[in-house]
């Protein structure tokens, strides 16, 4: 029994450790329910005060209200942002990356410093290619799950335009 | 030091049922337990975004009651979907997409411009559309639950499927009648009900 304590442990550690992803940066961004515009610590936001209202999860062409995509954030939706202007088979390569899934926001995202930033409640990436094996697992980690204060809230049937 | 022996049996023993219970009996990754939790919640997911916007548009008060009933239903079966997956110690989502390898008219999933119809239809033909897509949402849910029963191990999702294959398949019936009660024409058709390959 000792062995297998023994045997056991270096793989309990192993699956701990595989879910830190390189480069991801955290935050404590408190929440609370606001009207109009917020001013946000991160670009993109990754937490903070929101809209009552939240955005649909879904996949945008124009960018979003930060305002509602944050609220989003709070229900366990992962936002994943490109610059206006990302060359077309990169976004499609996004947007693949995305399809199928429910509790992912895709869009734009104006004057963005990345070519990817991917959002979650207090938690951000930076990429660098849509193509980096990061990204999905940042999605598989965050999305309904992680840090967001509301698991299980809704992503959907709110807020569905775009800025 | 023989006491210390008959002590440690005890012990060790207990630690191996925990040992147990969270290494070996916990469904993995790839087990068909965790495939269909993430497959069905969202599947479940669209009945509830579907729901939700006829009980805010429906005027017919048979219509906004079913609509009601699906939305909390489902999304109640979401959370317990949500929580044999914590429990197991496995993410809410995969490494691919839900419900990706499956045949999305298959399994009665709506397209998105199918789903738009019911906030751009006025909203007594949205009422009618709502009922044919749901029926076809559920017989889909009802062939993925049959699937699951074929290749799941665990009670709580084998009684889980049971539950959804007796519950929607009642709710059909009724979808039926209210459909008849209509005289809908132009409702999409719905698929066979037929077990569903999972690749």
């Amino acid at each position: 029994m000792k062995r297998l304590l023994v045997l056991t442990l270096p793989v309990l550690l192993a699956a701990c450790s595989s879910n830190t992803i390189q480069g991801i940066k955290t935050y404590s961004n408190t929440s609370s329910h606001v009207q109009g515009k917020v001013a946000y610590a991160q670009t993109p936001p990754a937490g903070g005060a929101h809209n009552p209202a939240w955005q649909n999860c879904g996949v945008y062409d124009r960018p979003l209200y930060n305002e509602y995509a944050v609220h989003s954030l709070e229900h366990g939706a992962v936002w994943i942002t490109y610059p206006e202007g990302l060359a077309a088979d990169q976004v499609q390569q996004l947007q693949q990356a995305v399809a199928g899934r429910t509790y992912t926001l895709l869009s734009p995202y104006t004057d963005l410093k990345a070519p990817v930033v991917v959002s979650a409640w207090n938690a951000q990436l930076q990429l660098d290619s849509p193509t980096d094996p990061r990204l999905l697992k940042f999605v598989q980690n965050y999305a309904q799950g992680g840090t967001a204060p509301e698991i299980g809230a809704s992503c959907s049937g709110a807020y569905g335009e775009t800025s | 030091m023989t006491w210390l022996r008959w002590l440690s049996v005890p012990i060790l023993l207990g630690s191996g049922v925990v040992l147990g219970l969270n290494l070996v009996a916990s469904p993995g990754e790839t087990s068909p337990e965790v495939r269909f939790a993430r497959d069905m919640s969202a599947h479940h997911t669209q009945a509830v975004d579907m729901s939700v916007t006829l009980l805010k548009r429906a005027r017919d008060p048979q219509v906004r009651l079913l609509a009601q009933d699906m939305a909390l239903t489902q999304q109640a079966q979401i959370g317990q979907m949500s929580g044999w997956l914590m429990a197991w110690g496995r993410a809410p989502s995969g490494q691919e997409a839900p419900m990706s390898g499956m045949d999305r008219a298959d399994i009665g999933l709506a397209s998105p411009a199918e789903v738009r119809t019911l906030d751009s239809l006025p909203a007594g033909l949205a009422e009618v559309r709502y009922l044919a897509l749901m029926r076809r949402h559920h017989l889909g849910g009802v062939a993925m639950a049959k699937a699951a029963l074929n290749a799941v191990k665990r009670p709580e999702t084998r009684a889980f499927a049971e539950r959804v294959i007796t519950a929607q398949t009642a709710e059909i019936t009724a979808i039926d009648a209210m459909l008849k009660a209509r005289m809908t024409v132009g409702a999409p058709a719905a698929p066979e009900m037929r077990d569903m390959p999972h690749d």
